[in-house]
């Protein structure tokens, strides 16, 4: 089965146009190439979006803590409260 | 400087980078300064913007980069030494192609100031040399904090030098099983490297294999750091930008956006992928696979760290083939130099994401082209690695083998 990735491979007229965004010309056959090369190349991103990254490690109990009453915050300083 | 390409013909720098200044208080000449690929983005000699680059073993074939020029110059001796940059094996590559002894350092360990980044947290820069006692002697007069460059954390200077004289009797080399037969790999260099390992039992090394499937997809945590970090970085500021310290090149910065906007159709095809892609990937997905990219860099260094506990050196093919020939330059389409360029970066790269020190050692020949073993030690263990190389050259002339 195909692995899952939402990554989506650009047209050959998306490559034209970003081209454009920097001066480039490029058109025809040639935007097609790239437009291929860049599907090949996305191989690595849908791997990454397999790859489960590290975290920072959590290791005491959190939760979204609350948003106080005026009544419990007389400085109005309080952003949340855990 | 050109960084390979054609824009910035007209820019020369107005210092010399302080590896420069080591090496000329060291006692050494320049002679000049080495073709490299376009943007330092390939991996087979062929994008630069004055021409291709033959192997001297070999002249139909390529010499490999980006470090290409250096590679041809010290391989048919014209110069004794080279200094090449590697982001992602441009220099080990084409030290393996072209026979030569080439050292990624440590990430750090020699100072990157005042030369052109390609990605801040990828940037090396090492020695390239015909004999190990060469490459030693340079690194040695490279090597060290210059208080300019913010990529030098926690420097350990080793004794190089000392090294190539206390043999490789005790050291404990693993060998990447996930290095060989990759796809692609040319069967023969596999051979030929592991047939150079056997002889490093006999020089009082052990020798086994390890297994560490993440190798398979360091290429890919590589690439989600270097393209939208290259395409930032390099392509759209000329190495110089927002949050990083160090020595900055602002006249680089100044020759870049001039060229950028002057002749942008002049860029080779590989650059423009690499700018229109690293582009494509930020507007669409906001620099989060660079993110992640980064955050995974960290469990692949961990892996690599892993067997570092039992051993001192890890070995692999430093490129799974040998030199391909050099393509027709009227007939070469875009594809060719990006498949040429992605399949040489498959091994070496993986180091230039956890920093780790790798080098190449030619380990012998097929026809008449080089083979190269790589050699990878723990952070700022470069003497491990001088070691084992030293020892395995004094015993066999790696050009009859």
């Amino acid at each position: 089965m195909a692995a899952f990735s939402t990554v989506r491979t650009p047209s050959a007229a998306e490559m034209t146009d970003l081209a454009e965004d920097f001066g480039m010309h490029l058109d025809g056959d040639l935007a097609q190439s790239y437009r291929d090369l860049v599907d090949e190349g996305l191989e690595s991103y849908r791997r990454l979006d397999q790859l489960v990254e590290p975290k920072l490690p959590v290791r005491y109990a959190r939760g979204p803590g609350y948003r106080p009453e005026p009544e419990e915050d007389p400085l109005n300083a309080w952003w949340r409260k855990s | 400087m050109t960084i390979g390409t054609s824009l910035l013909e007209s820019y020369v720098p107005d210092i010399d980078v302080t590896l420069v200044t080591r090496i000329l208080d060291a006692g050494a000449t320049i002679l000049g300064k080495a073709v490299c690929g376009a943007f330092c983005l390939e991996g087979s000699s062929i994008t630069a913007s004055t021409g291709l680059i033959p192997n001297p073993h070999n002249l139909a074939h390529a010499a490999d980069g980006s470090s290409s020029g250096c590679g041809a110059l010290v391989a048919a001796g014209e110069v004794d030494l080279a200094v090449g940059a590697d982001q992602g094996g441009s220099l080990r590559i084409p030290s393996s192609w072209c026979g030569l002894h080439g050292l990624k350092p440590s990430y750090g360990l020699v100072p990157y100031s005042g030369a052109a980044s390609l990605e801040f947290t990828l940037d090396h820069v090492g020695p390239m040399a015909n004999s190990i006692e060469d490459m030693a002697l340079l690194l040695q007069a490279m090597a060290g904090p210059d208080d300019f460059d913010s990529r030098q954390h926690g420097c350990q200077i080793g004794d190089y030098t000392g090294a190539l004289n206390r043999g490789a009797k005790g050291l404990k080399i693993a060998v990447l099983k996930e290095g060989f037969a990759r796809p692609g790999s040319d069967a023969k260099v596999d051979k030929k490297v592991r047939a150079a390992l056997c002889r490093f039992e006999k020089l009082g090394c052990t020798v086994n294999e390890v297994s560490l499937p993440l190798h398979l997809d360091a290429v890919h945590i590589w690439i989600a750091i270097a393209r939208e970090g290259a395409a930032q970085n390099m392509l759209k500021s000329g190495g110089v930008g927002a949050n990083q310290q160090g020595y900055q090149i602002t006249p680089l910065a100044d020759a870049s956006a001039r060229a950028l906007k002057q002749r942008p159709d002049d860029m080779a095809d590989t650059a423009k992928l690499t700018l229109l892609f690293g582009e494509y990937m930020q507007r669409h997905y906001h620099g989060r696979y660079y993110a992640k990219g980064q955050n995974l860099r960290h469990t692949l260094r961990t892996v690599y760290d892993s067997v570092f506990k039992d051993y001192d050196l890890i070995a692999l093919p430093t490129v799974t083939t040998l030199a391909p020939l050099l393509p027709d330059p009227d007939n070469c389409s875009v594809a060719q130099y990006e498949h040429d360029a992605h399949d040489s970066l498959l091994n070496p790269s993986a180091f230039n994401a956890t920093g780790h020190p790798a080098s190449n050692m030619p380990c012998g020949m097929i026809g008449d082209l080089p083979v190269g073993l790589s050699f990878v030690a723990r952070h700022f263990d470069e003497e491990s690695i001088i070691r084992a190389t030293a020892a395995f050259s004094e015993s066999i002339d790696w050009t009859k083998i």
